[in-house]
């Protein structure tokens, strides 16, 4: 029921107060809203909220909603906004910095979840992902805010140019631009197990 | 003829199918001849893969749940708030001021020509969005289907503040703030306590520096606390940051009489509000018989509202 249903059509019931369609809407971009804030911010516990506070804002803003554009780039957009605002503060607090290995409480929390997602029956292969999984973490961190936004969308969501033009609200040569330097920085910082 | 910088600038979306057919073509010609481009190909196949180590995040079973919660409780809250007659006057007074928050095409043009080229003294402001408009609509439980624009006028010297804020329709409004009463009185520097904006302040410190009658609700709804207190240099003003733990929100006062009080620039040197040329929330200023307030956060206009409310009850 309503699976087959575009997000935009979703949408629009949505905001005539079909609270049904906003449950499909929720269940199909749960998973991925939730990645991608948990790899902007490298926080899971900060991930849950801001993707609860992500679709809060759609619920929100529903009664002005117009399906004058895809759904799914505004999504992303408002995600990518409370991203950047919880990475602001981060730096504006002194508290925590993104160019910090992630903290020991959030390794476990990560190795957790990796463990739910991706359970692997070697011990020294899943020791071996795992590092790898640190080290790809890590590499991201030294990326610029533009550039982990970029290839996140890229390499996780499979995003093509112009939407993530639309969710960063710039032009479509900026994005590639971003791209192709986060890549090239990734694959310098990463490159002794590129070979 | 393509060139290895050409080739290597459009490989990732070579390998993701997003090159049309001919440019696709010249690539796979390209690669054949040339053996760094066939490694860079290779390098960034490999990237993508080692990339695809780092999982993402799995949703816990209860975040749906926990998500309807919130949502009950922002609803619940209005609900409260709104039956209440003071706070309904309250809420349409507000939205009387929130009114200025948008602002005719006319107004934005004028505003971005410089100061000394404007003629006229005033402008008419319309208020045009929905959502202000349903809200006033319920305050004094009338029913308007089609309403005109409300309207108000405004001084120029009245304005210290315009900004449209380039997102999209979901957080897309006009921003303004007006300026208290402009003071007759001598601008005089401020003297000790000379507190910068690094320095944060007790409670009891900001209300000593303040010289004025601080508001400081301890909680501003949803769950925001107050955080810092910090006072602006040179201004007769203070900046209360509040956080979810998340979201911040920033809450300017200063006193109506106030010899110095806030400029534009004070409000762009937090990076709560704004940061390389990224705009993100929505502005609200009002002012009661003392003071003048603003409200700037990653928030729905309505929010703010409510968090005026809060404001204004807890004087």
């Amino acid at each position: 029921m309503g699976m087959g249903r575009s997000d935009e059509e979703l949408m629009l019931s949505c905001r005539d107060g079909d609270e049904g369609a906003f449950e499909i809407l929720y269940r199909r971009y749960e998973r991925p809203i939730l990645s991608f804030i948990y790899r902007m911010v490298t926080n899971a516990t900060d991930a849950e909220d801001l993707c609860q506070e992500t679709f809060l804002r759609i619920v929100r803003a529903k009664k002005r909603y117009r399906a004058d554009g895809k759904f799914k780039t505004w999504l992303f957009r408002i995600a990518l906004n409370l991203c950047r605002d919880r990475i602001r503060r981060m730096k504006f607090r002194s508290s925590s910095s993104l160019d910090v290995p992630v903290s020991s409480r959030d390794c476990e929390d990560a190795e957790i979840r990796q463990a739910v997602v991706d359970p692997l029956p070697d011990p020294a292969k899943r020791a071996e992902t795992e590092e790898m999984r640190r080290l790809v973490q890590q590499a991201f961190t030294k990326l610029t805010e533009d550039q982990r936004s970029v290839v996140i969308l890229r390499e996780y969501h499979a995003l093509k140019f112009p939407e993530i033009a639309e969710i960063m609200k710039c032009p479509v040569g900026t994005a590639k631009s971003l791209n192709y330097r986060g890549h090239q920085k990734l694959l310098e910082i990463l490159s002794e197990h590129i070979e | 003829m393509l060139r290895c910088e050409d080739v290597q600038n459009e490989l990732e979306a070579f390998l993701r199918n997003e090159v049309d057919e001919p440019q696709r073509n010249r690539i796979h010609g390209h690669l054949e001849g040339c053996q760094n481009c066939s490694q860079a190909l290779r390098q960034l196949t490999k990237l993508s893969q080692v990339l695809q180590t780092w999982n993402g995040s799995e949703p816990t079973p209860l975040m749906y749940e926990k998500l309807r919660r919130r949502m009950s409780s922002h609803e619940s809250f209005r609900s409260r708030a709104l039956a209440n007659p003071l706070v309904r006057k309250v809420a349409f007074h507000l939205t009387e001021v929130a009114a200025i928050v948008a602002v005719t095409l006319s107004l934005s043009h004028w505003l971005g020509k410089p100061a000394l080229e404007i003629q006229d003294e005033s402008a008419t402001i319309n208020l045009y969005l929905r959502e202000h408009q349903d809200v006033a609509a319920r305050a004094v439980h009338a029913s308007l289907p089609a309403p005109p624009p409300a309207r108000m006028h405004v001084d120029r010297h009245d304005i210290l503040y315009y900004e449209f804020m380039d997102d999209p329709y979901e957080f897309a409004r006009p921003g303004i703030i007006v300026r208290g009463p402009s003071s007759q009185q001598p601008v005089i520097a401020p003297e000790a306590p000379a507190i910068s904006n690094g320095h944060t302040l007790t409670l009891a410190e900001a209300r000593k520096a303040a010289n004025f009658d601080l508001v400081s609700p301890p909680r501003l709804y949803p769950g925001y606390m107050l955080d810092q207190i910090r006072r602006i240099d040179g201004r007769d003003a203070l900046h209360l940051l509040y956080t979810d733990g998340v979201n911040t929100l920033s809450l300017f006062e200063q006193p109506l009489d106030g010899q110095r009080g806030l400029e534009a620039q004070d409000f762009r040197e937090y990076a709560v509000y704004r940061n390389e040329g990224q705009a993100g929330g929505a502005i609200l200023a009002w002012r009661d018989d003392a003071l003048s307030y603003v409200l700037i956060g990653n928030a729905e206009m309505s929010q703010l509202m409510d968090m005026a409310q809060s404001v204004s009850a807890a004087k």
